[in-house]
């Protein structure tokens, strides 16, 4: 590993988790503000049991100022999910440079199956209910 | 019934105390927290392992984060090579944890879990006082996949050569450690860890290292199926994740002050308490 992908791989797991961490503290604490007289959510949760049609989110609880914290948690969330998968990016490229082509390969074989799971197994699993 | 402010302490405090007593004996809380959301507010299996995945993510990378860089003992090599069947095998996990749960099998879950939680407790005490081992025995397969390596061990002030070795075992208990993080929403760093330092003959600050960098990674693999599935809830997922990063970040800067090993056999016994549980409520004893 090069320096130069050692120092970007740091950025990014820094104002990864920084960032991430910021957006779920801001949706709390909005969530916390404009909710204040809202029930917890684990009735819902455990009642839903997750299999119901009714996806729980803050405006389950709290109508449309929870709109705005759920925007803000889910961000926070989608961006940590989003740190290993580029770190994961940032490996192939390096790698493709260095030349080194069984990690390259062993490296896009990783790639190939984490995109199976976002892109074809999750989907499916979503809209068919296996 | 409890007010949206206290069930965010609840929470918070749950898993802060996770994130705390994970750091301290060097796993992540994933194996606390689950059994926690699960036994104590009766929070779906599949939820609870998002819920987990999620903060597996953000510690592993926190973690990452202080310990990447050119002097870390990770070997990059080796933590590709393993990832293949980590990531294959948290892909299926979830999908037998989703399944399980939709098919009424969720019990199943509850039994591996349990299984997996004495398992791990057996290592945290076998590898109590364990100390670095370097071995000397070329294996073709790690030559191959050139996984021989080396690393400054600071605490002895030399360079410490490794050979792993036994690569293809190795990669078959990582598929397995791929399927148990993916299925019950944990890191697997403690069956990592069997696999490159017990199996391969990884000095354990080279497989630590390793480990950490594939966590986030392993869970990154399972944990769209849970988010696209309908599984990974904001309201839950945030207070995990930020009372778990506050307490792995308390509990380390404790661990380089304190000699650790009253926390860490306390910890053991708790880990084989909620374990039994885990197996009871598997088998229907504990409703």
């Amino acid at each position: 590993m090069k320096c130069d992908t050692t120092s970007l791989i740091k950025k990014i797991l820094c104002y990864g988790v920084i960032s991430s961490t910021l957006l779920m503290v801001s949706g709390t604490i909005i969530i916390l503000v404009l909710c204040s007289q809202a029930q917890s959510p684990l009735t819902l949760l455990i009642a839903n049991d997750g299999f119901g049609s009714s996806m729980l989110n803050s405006f389950t609880i709290c109508t449309s100022e929870g709109q705005i914290a759920d925007f803000f948690m889910g961000s926070g969330i989608l961006v940590l999910i989003a740190i290993p998968v580029s770190r994961l990016g940032i490996t192939v490229v390096q790698f493709i440079s260095d030349r080194d082509r069984k990690y390259v390969v062993i490296s896009a074989f990783v790639a190939v199956v984490i995109a199976i799971s976002f892109l074809v197994i999750g989907p499916l699993e979503a809209c068919f209910k296996l | 019934m409890i007010s949206l402010l206290e069930y965010f302490v609840f929470m918070l405090l749950i898993a802060f105390g996770a994130g705390f007593l994970g750091s301290l004996v060097g796993i992540g809380g994933g194996i606390i927290i689950v059994p926690a959301l699960t036994l104590l507010f009766g929070v779906p299996v599949p939820i609870a392992a998002g819920a987990s995945l999620i903060a597996v993510i953000a510690t592993s990378s926190g973690a990452g984060f202080i310990a990447y860089g050119k002097d870390s003992p990770a070997n990059y090599r080796a933590g590709m090579l393993l990832m293949t069947v980590l990531a294959t095998g948290s892909v299926l996990g979830a999908v037998a944890t989703v399944y399980a749960s939709r098919s009424s099998y969720e019990w199943v879950v509850f039994l591996v879990f349990g299984v997996v939680m004495l398992v791990s407790a057996s290592d945290l005490y076998v590898t109590r006082n364990r100390e670095d081992h370097a071995m000397s025995v070329d294996d073709p397969v790690a030559e191959y996949f050139e996984l021989n390596s080396s690393y400054y061990d600071h605490t002895k002030k030399k360079r410490i050569e490794y050979h792993p070795t036994k690569v293809y075992h190795g990669l078959g208990v990582m598929f397995s450690a791929g399927i148990l993080s993916g299925m019950l929403g944990i890191g697997g760093g403690v069956f990592n860890n069997i696999a490159m330092s017990s199996i391969m003959r990884f000095p354990l600050k080279v497989s630590v290292a390793t480990s950490n960098l594939m966590l986030g990674l392993t869970a990154a693999a399972s944990v769209g199926i849970y988010y696209l599935s309908g599984f990974i809830y904001p309201l839950l997922s945030a207070p995990v994740v930020i009372g778990i990063l506050l307490g792995s970040i308390n509990g380390r800067k404790l661990m380089t002050r304190s000699k650790n090993s009253l926390i860490r056999t306390l910890f053991i016994l708790v880990i084989v308490a909620v374990g039994i549980e885990m197996i009871l409520k598997g088998v229907g004893i504990i409703i």
